[in-house]
């Protein structure tokens, strides 16, 4: 059923509005047919002149009957006040209808028939002047009563009222037909008076429009019915209400014309109505008959549609607008794994996570205002506690007349799905990752070769962008020379399917090509069908340069093998050689010497030892000492065997030499006979490279005779030691004397380090303070102070820089002192050259000559070399300003361990008589006035020089020049270059 | 220059500099917000809020000028121990000193200083040096510690 809420509701009001219609012409008519009877207008009162008037009673009770049902329309909210004003007008209606009426039956004139107009006309009817007919009035009194019960309530009362509309509707219908039939008895019933032409119309419409009034209350709801008894009824009422009098009014007109007789014309009649009728029926039986098919169709389709949602493997839930579930099917409860049981009646809240509420909520609000919601992807909690992904569509559900009354959701799990995506997104995000890591350039080609994928290693390297790339675009990186090769290669691997591998160059981003080696695999589907090909591009070209590097290189340590095994058979020759002169060298020591390995068996053996202990080399070397040389075996006091082990196995044990006490060690002689001995041996250990020790060499004294004398020189050495004691003595004090004076010298030295802080720190703050207020002094009363006074205040500004720089001057002097000098080869003309470089800008404008004559290098502190030169010029500079022509020699003379620079100019010079007092600190031959300075540069230059362990001195002529020498030692290797 | 929380700490023992240093900042304006301390355990009271600035409320200074040669404790003691304290260690420290010896400013860049700037005897270099620093720090320069080390 297409009927929807508002097609209903309009075809109410066609009703409803006919209803008005009929009510406004009933009041419109009744006014006019009071127009006429004031106006004297017969047609106004009959329509057709000569027949009935409507009396002007009957106009008024249809007037107050219009109103009455214009006031009422078929709305709940009437005013209280007009529904009781329409039921007045109703009863006033009837009030006249009843007198009237009454009037009939008791047959008294009430006289107010004529109340508003007399009537002359109608003296020949059968009724009084101006009463309407008792038709009419009871007619008006029907449908009086039917408005006044119009809003009744009760079912009785309903009933009522449309058996009274209905009556008088009878009634009108049958006046109506005897106008149209020409039937004077059907009008002018009860031969009294005859019912007016417009009044039988009025009573019809009227009846009408009562009926239409309520369109849904009673025998109308039939009609109105919006199911197909309803659209039936309305169909076929119009035809069952006119088609008989239609007809018959035809055959009634042709049997007055004559043409056929009252048989014939019934006959007509019959068969005519039966046709139609039989028509009318066989068309609503079709019409039926299509809407029971349609509405088993439609059961089917219901049937069918609960069996998909049953079988469904989504979910889908109805719910209403308040968010209840009205229905719940198998595959919810296979998805969410609550059973319908459970979740009738409840709201979807548990399989909603908490944090997604929000949804929920706005997806109800968007179905109430009718926005339709788009389908979207979410998560949902079963049963079992376990989040699900779903994909939910959300629609409206909507009763037969089309009101939103809740919603239905179609929800998927698509947790599988979103494990295949996320899966697939990961395995995307890991090939992206690492084939956008690896050092390679890297692409694929479609089976027909087209390249149509990067890495962006690619766009790096070749600066180039995957438009300029797509397709073919890779050979405008290729070196145009190799292009061909390249181009034939891959075509074959396409052709083959084969695997391509090739060293070419690319060119880069800044021109230049780099060697790749490209491999290309073919990337085949399960049934070997080609999918695409992958490729990458490995740099190779630090491999290639490595591998030429690697191949010249080797060729030149082969050179330098062959090289070096010359030499090193050249060394081995010499070593032999020396070795063999090393080993008769030591046997030919005048010493006694044994070498011994850590067993004892003897090594070598000088010859004086094969002397003094007559044996023979062959005889002894690599045999064991004891053996060699036993004790004495008749001498029962003999030691020496055990004593020489003690001492051996003491130099093994410690590492160091242990020298004996004198050994009596008799020698055998060839002859088999012992010669008594006396030995004085010292064995030292020979380390080898590992610090082991390696052989212990023996070397003896043989001081048999000093042994035999010595009770005789025992005397003479008593005075010897005691003069030796003494001397000792003298140099322990004295040694005592010179650490004494260094710990002094030292605590000297640190007071003055001290001091000189103190002076760098205390001294100067005071006049930074003087300077500091006395600009402040000058700044604030720049105005009031003379030109006297503003004088004085840069003098005292002056003095206290001047202080300051005294203060500089002084500290650099001491710390000249206490820096340690700093030894390295100086080339004295840079230094020279260096000074001249940054002479000051006035000094630089004036006509100095410099004569610079070669100078030697010399082996001094390079700072303080530098401060030396600096001073020394700076002077001859200063102290030449006066000059014209100023000229400034620099020279050196190399004596026997000296070298003597000196600086001469032709300044102002000096007296020869203060020379002494030029190198004095603070020490000055001239007025600041006349030359600036602070008088300390030379005494720097002096402190300086006599470090160095040389000499500084000054020759000068009042007004004709000055000549300063300076002297550092110098070593004979200077001199050599 | 609405900065009444940002404070200048000045350790300084001779008057006179320390009336140099306000007329300096005069100038911008800045001599209203400098602490004025007169030795390094005064300084080193202030910053930890204890002896006579036991109730010190206030923020910590947004820079501190400490001058090397101080009695009770010197100028290098307290950048020791500030830059050796975790809440006092981001506090710019700039030394203001008359010496120019290498060893006192290696000593204190060894000790972290911010800066390090000799007293130029030329007052109006002095006044230039003083106002970029009060400047620098006071007004341009955003502390690190702003409403940090809370020592209560």
């Amino acid at each position: 059923m297409n009927i929807n809420h508002d097609q209903s509701n309009s075809h109410l009001r066609v009703f409803e509005l006919f209803s008005q219609v009929v009510s406004v012409f009933t009041i419109i008519v009744g006014v006019f047919v009071l127009i006429g009877w004031w106006l004297e207008i017969e047609m106004l009162k009959s329509v057709i002149a000569g027949q009935a008037t409507m009396k002007a009673n009957a106009a008024l009770s249809f007037i107050f009957l219009g109103l009455a049902l214009w006031l009422q329309p078929n709305s709940s909210n009437i005013n209280h006040h007009i529904k009781r004003v329409a039921r007045i007008l109703a009863l006033a209606a009837a009030l006249i209808a009843a007198l009237t009426l009454i009037e009939y039956i008791l047959g008294v004139d009430l006289h107010f028939d004529q109340v508003l107009f007399s009537d002359p006309t109608s003296a020949t009817s059968l009724s009084p002047p101006g009463r309407m007919a008792h038709a009419t009035a009871l007619n008006i009194l029907l449908f009086s009563l039917a408005v006044w019960l119009l809003d009744a309530n009760s079912p009785r009362q309903i009933f009522i009222k449309q058996l009274l509309t209905l009556t008088g509707l009878l009634i009108g219908l049958i006046a109506l037909v005897g106008y149209i039939y020409g039937v004077k008895e059907l009008y002018g019933a009860l031969y009294y008076a005859s019912v007016s032409l417009p009044s039988a119309i009025l009573f019809v419409l009227f009846g009408l429009g009562v009926l239409c009034a309520r369109p849904a209350a009673g025998v109308m709801s039939v009609v109105t019915d919006t199911h197909y008894g309803g659209v039936m009824m309305r169909r076929m009422l119009p035809l069952v209400l006119t088609l008989p009098f239609i007809i018959g009014w035809f055959r009634l007109k042709g049997q007055q014309a004559g043409w056929y007789g009252t048989e014939f014309g019934l006959a007509c009649f019959a068969t005519s109505n039966v046709l139609v009728f039989a028509f009318a029926t066989w068309w609503s039986a079709r019409n039926l008959n299509v809407i029971d098919r349609q509405r088993n169709l439609m059961a089917q389709d219901a049937a069918h549609l609960a069996a998909i949602v049953t079988s469904s493997e989504d979910a889908i839930v109805g719910k209403n607008l308040q968010g209840i579930i009205t229905s719940w099917n198998v595959g919810a409860e296979k998805i969410f794994g609550y059973p319908a049981s459970e979740m009738i009646g409840q709201s979807m809240e548990k399989l909603i996570p908490s944090e997604r509420y929000n949804e929920e909520m706005s997806i109800l609000s968007q179905v109430r205002q009718g926005v339709s919601v788009l389908p979207f992807d979410t998560v949902r909690i079963c049963k079992d506690g376990k989040i699900i992904d779903v994909s939910i569509n959300v629609s409206a559900t909507k009763d037969m007349l089309g009101n939103i009354i809740g919603t239905s959701k179609v929800a998927r799990d698509i947790s599988a799905r979103k494990l295949t995506e996320r899966a697939l997104r990961e395995s995307e995000a890991q090939f992206h990752t690492m084939v956008n890591a690896m050092p390679q350039l890297a692409w694929m080609a479609e089976p027909d070769g087209r390249l149509f994928w990067y890495n962006d290693r690619w766009f790096e390297y070749t600066g180039t962008d995957s438009a300029q790339m797509t397709g073919w675009g890779w050979q405008s990186v290729h070196d145009p020379e190799m292009l061909p090769l390249i181009v034939e290669n891959w075509e074959r691997a396409i052709a083959t399917q084969e695997p391509f591998e090739m060293e070419f160059p690319l060119r880069g981003a800044d021109g230049s090509y780099r060697w790749f080696l490209t491999r290309a695999v073919p990337f085949k589907d399960t049934e070997g069908r080609l999918l695409r090909w992958f490729g990458t591009n490995t740099d190779v070209s630090d491999k290639r340069e490595a591998a030429k590097i690697i191949n010249e290189l080797n060729i030149k340590l082969e050179q330098r093998v062959i090289e070096r095994t010359a030499q090193l058979e050249k060394v081995n020759v010499e070593l032999s050689e020396s070795q063999a002169e090393l080993s008769s060298l030591f046997e030919s020591l005048p010493g006694l010497y044994l070498v011994l390995t850590c067993e004892l068996n003897i090594v070598s053996v000088s010859d004086a030892y094969l002397k003094a202990t007559m044996t023979k080399r062959e005889n002894i070397i690599g045999r064991n000492l004891f053996e060699v040389f036993p004790d004495n075996p008749e001498d029962q006091n003999a030691t020496g065997v055990s004593n020489l082990k003690a001492s051996i196995d003491r130099v093994i044990m410690n590492g160091e030499p242990d020298t004996m006490a004198i050994q009596k060690y008799d020698i055998r002689r060839p002859d088999g006979v012992f010669e008594e001995h006396y030995w004085s041996p010292i064995n030292s250990p020979v380390f080898s490279t590992g610090h082991q020790i390696k052989y212990i060499v023996h070397r003896v004294e043989d001081v048999t005779e000093f042994v035999l004398q010595k009770s005789q020189l025992s005397k003479g050495s008593v005075d010897l030691s005691a003069q030796l004691q003494q001397m000792e003595a003298e140099i322990f004090q004295s040694s005592q004397k010179l650490k004494t004076s260094n710990q002094q010298l030292e605590a000297a030295n640190k007071e003055l380090e001290a001091f000189s802080y103190s002076v760098s720190h205390d001294l100067r703050a005071p006049l930074r303070h003087i300077d500091g207020f006395i600009e402040i002094l000058q700044k604030r009363n720049e105005n009031i102070l003379d030109s006297k006074s503003q004088e004085y205040i840069k003098i005292i500004s002056n003095a206290a820089k001047q202080m300051s720089q005294l203060i500089d001057d002084l500290l650099s002097f001491s710390r000249m002192t206490r820096t340690e000098l700093m030894y390295q080869k100086i080339d004295i003309n840079m230094l020279i050259q260096e000074f001249i470089r940054n002479l000051d800008p006035v000094t630089r404008q004036r006509n100095i000559i410099w004569k610079i004559n070669p100078l030697p290098h010399v082996n001094a502190d390079n700072a303080m070399m530098r401060q030396v030169i600096a001073n020394l010029l700076s002077n001859a500079a200063k102290y030449t300003r006066l000059c014209d022509a100023a000229e400034i020699e620099v020279g050196a003379e190399v004596l026997e361990n000296e070298v003597v620079f000196h600086v001469r100019d032709n300044g102002v010079g000096f007296d020869m008589q203060y020379a002494e007092k030029l190198f004095g600190v603070f020490q000055r031959l001239h007025l600041a006035e006349d030359f600036e300075g602070t008088g300390i540069g030379l005494a720097n230059v002096r402190r300086i020089i006599a470090r160095h362990g040389g000499r500084v001195w000054a020759e000068g002529t009042q007004g004709k020049g000055a000549t300063f020498y300076f002297s550092l030692p110098y070593q004979l290797e200077n001199k050599n270059e | 220059m609405n900065n009444s929380l940002k404070r200048i700490l000045l350790a300084e023992d001779s008057v006179n500099d320390v009336e140099l240093t306000l007329i300096a900042l005069e100038e911008h304006h800045l001599a209203n917000q400098v602490m004025v301390v007169r030795d390094g355990a005064e300084a080193l009271d202030y910053l930890y809020r204890r002896g006579a600035y036991a109730e010190r409320k206030d923020e910590q200074p947004v820079v501190v000028f400490l001058d090397i040669k101080m009695p009770k404790i010197d100028g290098l003691e307290v950048l020791r121990i500030m830059k050796s304290d975790p809440h006092l260690q981001s506090i710019p420290v700039v030394m203001i000193t008359s010496s120019r010896e290498q060893k006192d400013l290696l000593k204190s860049y060894e000790l972290g200083t911010n800066a390090y700037v000799v007293k130029p005897i030329k007052f109006e270099e002095f006044v230039n040096t003083v106002k970029e620093l009060g400047l620098f720090w006071a007004v341009i320069n955003e502390p690190p510690t702003k409403g940090k080390p809370n020592l209560n």
